[in-house]
């Protein structure tokens, strides 16, 4: 089955699964109904469900797991290594410390998003500036990772302190919130920013896709063919960082997705970026909105969608590394 | 075609690997460098991804100054192959192969169908057309050096500077890839070869290097510098020579003590 056809299916996948996400929930709805609201009709009840609460909520579930599957199969790549998740500069720690903070001062939403993400940036900033006092540019790629690991442990420091001393116990729900992530307040104002900032990088990467499959073969290997490795490196991160930025300040921290959906496209598609980027951007979708579709339909009570990505992530990278692992990723000397 | 002159090298200032460096490789030349573990032969390829390794003399290419080339223009006229490189990713050997493009194609290029059937027809002159589906995971050290051969010889490069191509490879291919060598300089392409063999540029007739941490370089003919002499004082080991065969090639051997 080639590239398009297979692609062409994952999509029409995705399609069937927003049927179900609409109609799915609380309020019942059937396609009919569906049908009928998107061509101008329906009852008033059925209009405000769909269009006001769960069409924008459905948008920014795909937007949010193609956003975070592009940027874990692009870091993966300029990486080289296939264990590196969205977040490893600390972009997730840092944006989940700004929120905190800004919770904590008692700002508004919007207050909240712009401290999430300039703490985000901040800490992929201080991991990159940690590389560039400690690291020659020889394993500096080594240096970058051990440097986000670190700004990670020091941004969580702060949001657990923030957590144990908070005077202020009501802003709690709304830290956890952030902390395990959630749909439940997207808008479509919102997916004004989100969409064109996806829209416009996920191009951008796609268009870069040789030069990615280039430096996924090491930077070395790539210098040596005239890649300016460490400028896309940090180009790349720059862009990933922006992305990540903006969803994480917006939905909260959701892992996993980043890591495993471009194992999974690999598996599926190929390795080559200009199939991979658009295969994990739908298979992200797809994961992420299936998720939280069972969040809100699980239970009587939703179920925060990180958790949910966790306890079914976590087991399906340990099904990914046993059975593929061995086979697709060796070492040659 | 490559020129270094009175070259000194090293990844610290103060601590060069090798000073004084002179040898220019002319058109359909082939250049072999040899030298005992650490003493700077494959450091020597690494000057052209860090130039700041350069701590003196002159490197030209067709005369000009290698620092005065961008990136991509550099590549388009020589190629590195690495003596160590290591794959994640399960690329197909033609995917991989088309990578070496990427001087011609820049950062948001894509190879057509003009890269594809030309790397195709590399492919087919090493005699690993078949391989084209495989996955480079899978592959053996020694099939992974074919390989990346191929890499360095899509666009029409003038130079190869490959790094122990020769180390992996099985007996078959060892005549196998001085025949592609032969070939490519026959067409005027020059080679670096930096190997451990040292029959390797007596069956190549061509020039040798030999380095060491210790004594100055040596540089000439294979026939006047890979001779039991120079070989036992460069590498502190007792060496004979055998003449045979139809070509009365020279050959070099260990006197090994049983």
């Amino acid at each position: 089955m080639n590239f398009a056809v297979r692609l062409g299916f994952l999509t029409a996948v995705l399609f069937a699964v927003g049927v179900l996400y609409l109609g799915m929930g609380s309020y019942s709805i059937s396609f009919t109904e569906i049908l009928n609201i998107f061509l101008g009709g329906g009852s008033e009840d059925a209009r405000m469900v769909i269009l006001d609460i769960r069409l924008p909520r459905l948008l920014g579930a795909v937007c949010t797991g193609a956003a975070l599957s592009l940027c874990g199969a692009v870091m993966q790549s300029i990486f080289n290594n296939p264990l590196v998740s969205p977040d490893i500069l600390g972009v997730s720690s840092g944006a989940a410390c700004g929120a905190s903070v800004a919770l904590i001062c008692g700002c508004g939403s919007a207050a909240v998003f712009a401290c999430a993400f300039g703490f985000g940036i901040s800490a992929v900033l201080a991991a990159v500036l940690i590389t560039a006092i400690a690291g020659s540019e020889h394993g500096s790629l080594l240096v970058l990772v051990l440097a986000g690991i670190v700004v990670s442990a020091f941004f969580s420091g702060i949001v657990e302190m923030i957590c144990a001393f908070n005077p202020r116990a009501d802003e709690f729900p709304s830290i956890l919130f952030f902390l395990f992530g959630s749909m439940t307040r997207i808008t479509f104002d919102d997916l004004l920013i989100l969409a064109p900032v996806l829209g416009i990088a996920s191009f951008l990467l796609w268009k870069m896709g040789y030069a990615l499959d280039v430096i996924s073969l090491g930077e070395d290997d790539a210098a040596r063919l005239g890649v300016p490795a460490v400028r896309l490196r940090y180009a790349v991160i720059a862009v990933c960082s922006i992305i990540c930025g903006v969803y994480i300040a917006k939905v909260g921290m959701i892992g996993w997705i980043g890591l495993i959906i471009p194992h999974m496209a690999r598996m599926i598609i190929g390795v080559r970026h200009r199939m991979l980027i658009p295969s994990s951007m739908i298979l992200g979708a797809l994961f992420l909105l299936g998720v939280d579709l069972l969040c809100r339909n699980l239970f009587t009570y939703e179920i925060p969608v990180g958790i949910v990505t966790s306890l079914i992530g976590a087991p399906v990278f340990v099904l990914i590394l046993c059975r593929n692992f061995g086979r697709l990723h060796r070492a040659r000397v | 075609m490559l020129e270094f002159k009175n070259v000194s090298y090293g990844w610290k200032a103060n601590e060069p690997l090798q000073k004084g460096i002179d040898f220019h490789l002319q058109r359909s030349g082939i250049l072999a460098v040899l030298g005992s573990n650490g003493c700077g032969k494959s450091s020597l390829m690494s000057i052209f991804t860090n130039p700041d390794m350069l701590l003196g003399g002159t490197i030209l290419i067709d005369g000009r100054n290698f620092r005065d080339f961008s990136g991509r223009k550099l590549f388009s006229v020589m190629s590195l192959v690495a003596q160590n490189s290591s794959v994640v990713y399960p690329y197909t050997v033609l995917e991989f192969v088309l990578t070496g493009w990427f001087p011609w194609l820049g950062i948001m290029g894509v190879p057509g169908k003009r890269e594809i059937s030309s790397t195709e027809d590399v492919l087919n002159r090493i005699g690993i057309g078949d391989w084209s589906n495989r996955l480079i995971t899978t592959l053996s050290g020694g099939e992974f050096k074919l390989v990346q051969l191929a890499r360095a010889m899509v666009g029409e490069r003038k130079i190869l500077i490959l790094d122990e191509i020769d180390s992996a490879l099985d007996f078959a291919n060892q005549i196998k890839l001085t025949d592609i060598l032969c070939s490519f300089a026959e067409k005027g392409g020059s080679i670096v070869l930096i190997t451990h063999n040292p029959n390797l540029p007596l069956v190549l007739r061509s020039d040798a290097l030999i380095m060491s941490k210790s004594i100055p370089f040596i540089y000439g003919s294979a026939e006047e510098v890979i001779v039991p002499d120079i070989l036992e004082k460069y590498f502190n080991v007792r060496v004979g020579q055998i003449t045979g065969g139809d070509t009365g090639c020279r050959q070099i051997m260990p006197l090994m003590h049983l």
